[in-house]
């Protein structure tokens, strides 16, 4: 890991992020989109326009794998770990030889809205994807996850059980990820 | 979609982060043990309690069950982007040597007619082969139990998903087994494993992706 602070300032919205603090868990996610960019732009550099459904891929699998983080261990170790997998797994689709290097030496940060305000919008539109997910999945997110509800309130108003409507969400945003994958 | 509008949607609701749950499902997978002994029980036949001491069933069990937890060890290292797998893998290592080293020994302590035997057994042909076979129920329960991790290698945790199944193989296969040389333990064995390692990995390679 470079010397830049990035844990430093990472590490503490992560934790309180993982204990459920959901400003705190935006405001990290918000700074590893960031790094994504910085590392996956320069190694895209033949496709500009797939940077950004890559870092949004790249988020969904660090939202939806989170748990896997060994609190113990440095979340930039395992936020690498990740975004290194995500990018070899582009290099392997594409039939494209080589192993990405680790971000151990990145000291580059993109900074923020460099690019204007295109620079964050996807060439793939999730929104779209989300409208091919099965009525019960689909109609969980947009709930929770679009429109804010609580998911007792949520669960609720589609009338199952909190259990059910996390586990909606949770497949939703798997199959989400999929379709983004096959996508491309 | 914005990437900022995705980042309020995944956080949105969110909630806390919860475990894994790997380890539970786990244990599940490895119980799934239990029908294979009642397999061998039925199919092959289990070897009497008086037999143990002269068949070096306790020294198998040893043996099987260092390699399961080694390769429970593993996978949930594997599992997890940025966690060492070099301690695991090392101990691995060094289990094996250690097992070659007292194999060497109990060979080459014989004269040379009497080295075949102690080597072949009676049962060399079957015995690496049963060890795979008995490995299946796992080498589907281990990679089910995997499936909420995120191996940044999917064929090294795939491997030791293997290593789990073919220790647990191993140690019901032991259940069965009278040969007691550690010359047989440590050839027939110890490549029953490698198949059960073999298999996994390239079952992970495929079915860990995410």
């Amino acid at each position: 890991m470079a010397e830049d602070g990035f844990e430093a300032r990472l590490a503490p919205l992560w934790h309180a992020g993982r204990d459920g603090d959901e400003a705190a868990y935006r405001a990290a996610l918000s700074l590893i989109a960031l790094r994504l960019r910085a590392y996956f732009r320069p190694r895209m550099a033949g496709l500009p326009d797939d940077v950004e459904d890559l870092v949004q891929e790249t988020l969904l699998a660090i939202h939806l794998k989170r748990a896997t983080h060994d609190p113990a261990l440095p979340v930039s170790n395992w936020l690498h770990a990740v975004a290194r997998y995500r990018l070899t797994d582009v290099y392997r689709r594409r039939g494209r030889r080589g192993v990405p290097e680790p971000l151990d030496g990145l000291d580059i940060e993109a900074p923020p809205d460099s690019e204007g305000v295109e620079a964050s919008s996807a060439r793939r539109d999730l929104g779209r994807l989300l409208g091919t997910l099965p009525d019960g999945q689909r109609q969980a997110i947009e709930l929770v996850k679009v429109e804010g509800w609580s998911t007792e309130e949520a669960a609720a108003r589609m009338g199952i059980t909190v259990t059910t409507l996390k586990v909606r969400v949770h497949r939703g945003l798997q199959r989400l990820m999929a379709s983004v994958g096959a996508e491309r | 979609m914005k990437t900022d509008d995705l980042i309020g949607m995944l956080s949105q609701g969110a909630g806390p982060a919860g475990p894994a749950g790997d380890g539970r499902r786990m244990a599940f997978a490895v119980a799934l043990s239990f029908p294979v002994v009642v397999a061998v029980a039925f199919v092959l036949g289990l070897l009497p309690l008086s037999d143990w001491a002269t068949s070096s069933t306790g020294p198998k069990m040893v043996y099987a069950a260092a390699m399961a937890c080694a390769g429970v060890v593993l996978l949930r290292r594997a599992g997890r982007p940025g966690a060492p797998v070099a301690g695991p893998l090392a101990a691995i290592a060094g289990m094996l040597v250690l097992v070659a080293a007292i194999g060497v020994y109990d060979i080459l302590r014989l004269p040379p007619e009497a080295r075949a035997m102690q080597m072949m057994g009676k049962s060399w042909s079957v015995c690496p082969l049963l060890i795979l076979v008995l490995s299946l129920p796992l080498q589907i329960g281990m990679p089910w139990a995997a499936r909420s991790l995120a191996p940044v290698r999917p064929g090294l945790a795939g491997a030791a998903a293997g290593l789990v199944a073919g220790g647990m193989g191993m140690a019901a296969y032991a259940l069965h087994c009278d040969e007691p040389a550690a010359g047989f333990i440590a050839i027939w064995y110890s490549l029953g494993i490698a198949l059960s390692v073999l298999l996994g990995w390239a079952i992970g390679s495929r079915a860990l992706r995410w």
